[in-house]
């Protein structure tokens, strides 16, 4: 399962990017992982991210991240529509 | 559980752990508990001179954002051949060269750890967050055979009497790997939320 990114910015090294994600209350959270591990599904880029919870009722999703985020989160809710459950993998520039 | 040498290169060869080079063919890497991982080639380094004319809080409240921080007042440094001094009372971040990944159905577990021979100098390699948890690097559909897998982040100080010189590809660190018990959360197919999202 793959979380889409909203942004990402340069990371803490050469190789790294800011790995940029909202949860379903807007609030924009990051983590610093190597370019090679996004992975591009269509036009956007992704994380992958583990499947904790499944609530249809609020069309959201409780993920947990590969990595601790930049201010402390493992586990978030996002909303259903930033989920591509798909693991074909693409190149990312 | 701790795992042995034999059962981390067990767990290597049928891809419950993937580290990124292999190191199963540089015995001189391995001891009877544990895996030593090696110094990658970048370090972040603190700006001395632009942290002292900042706000010395800073705050960790809602809102705290590490990133910022760092990109603000550090900058990378790609070590040379030579090496890097590091002088008493300093820190920086680095990274291991190797790369790993733990999938989460794998139930493993693992710790970085500082290496005596290094720690006796002064020199340590992590402040308080050791673990690597369970799903760490792990990218679902990546083929075991394929490189993969995330390098741990170091936060290297040193509070020796004598400046030590880092050296890319030296032994840093070392990796010991834990069994899990029972399969994480993450490691199913997800269950019906009793509680949404709140605020």
């Amino acid at each position: 399962m793959f979380l889409k990114l909203d942004r990402i910015e340069k990371g803490l090294r050469s190789v790294d990017v800011l790995a940029y994600f909202v949860d379903t209350a807007g609030r924009s959270d990051s983590v610093n992982v190597e370019k090679t591990f996004l992975t591009r599904i269509g036009n956007d880029d992704y994380i992958p991210v583990g499947l904790i919870q499944r609530d249809y009722s609020g069309n959201a999703v409780l993920v947990e991240l590969p990595q601790e985020s930049m201010s402390g989160n493992w586990r978030l809710w996002v909303s259903m529509t930033s989920i591509e459950e798909s693991s074909k993998k693409g190149a990312v520039a | 559980m701790i795992l042995s040498d034999r059962e981390i290169r067990a767990a290597l060869d049928r891809g419950a752990i993937r580290i990124t080079p292999d190191p199963k063919a540089d015995p001189k890497l391995w001891s009877s508990t544990s895996l030593d991982l090696r110094l990658g080639d970048e370090l972040l380094l603190w700006d001395r001179e632009l942290i002292s004319e900042a706000e010395s809080i800073i705050d960790l409240g809602p809102g705290f954002s590490p990133n910022e921080i760092i990109s603000k007042y550090s900058s990378s440094k790609t070590i040379p051949e030579e090496g890097y001094v590091l002088r008493p009372n300093t820190f920086v971040l680095g990274w291991t060269k190797e790369k790993i990944a733990l999938p989460h159905s794998s139930r493993y577990a693992a710790r970085v750890e500082g290496k005596s021979s290094l720690a006796r100098l002064g020199l340590g390699v992590h402040v308080t967050a050791p673990t690597i948890h369970a799903g760490f690097g792990f990218v679902p559909g990546q083929d075991a055979n394929e490189p993969q897998g995330q390098p741990i982040q170091l936060e290297i100080w040193h509070i020796g009497p004598f400046p030590v010189r880092l050296i890319p590809g030296m032994k840093i660190c070392q990796l010991i790997v834990e069994e899990v018990h029972g399969t994480p959360e993450q490691g199913y197919s997800g269950t019906f939320a009793t509680q949404g999202p709140q605020g």
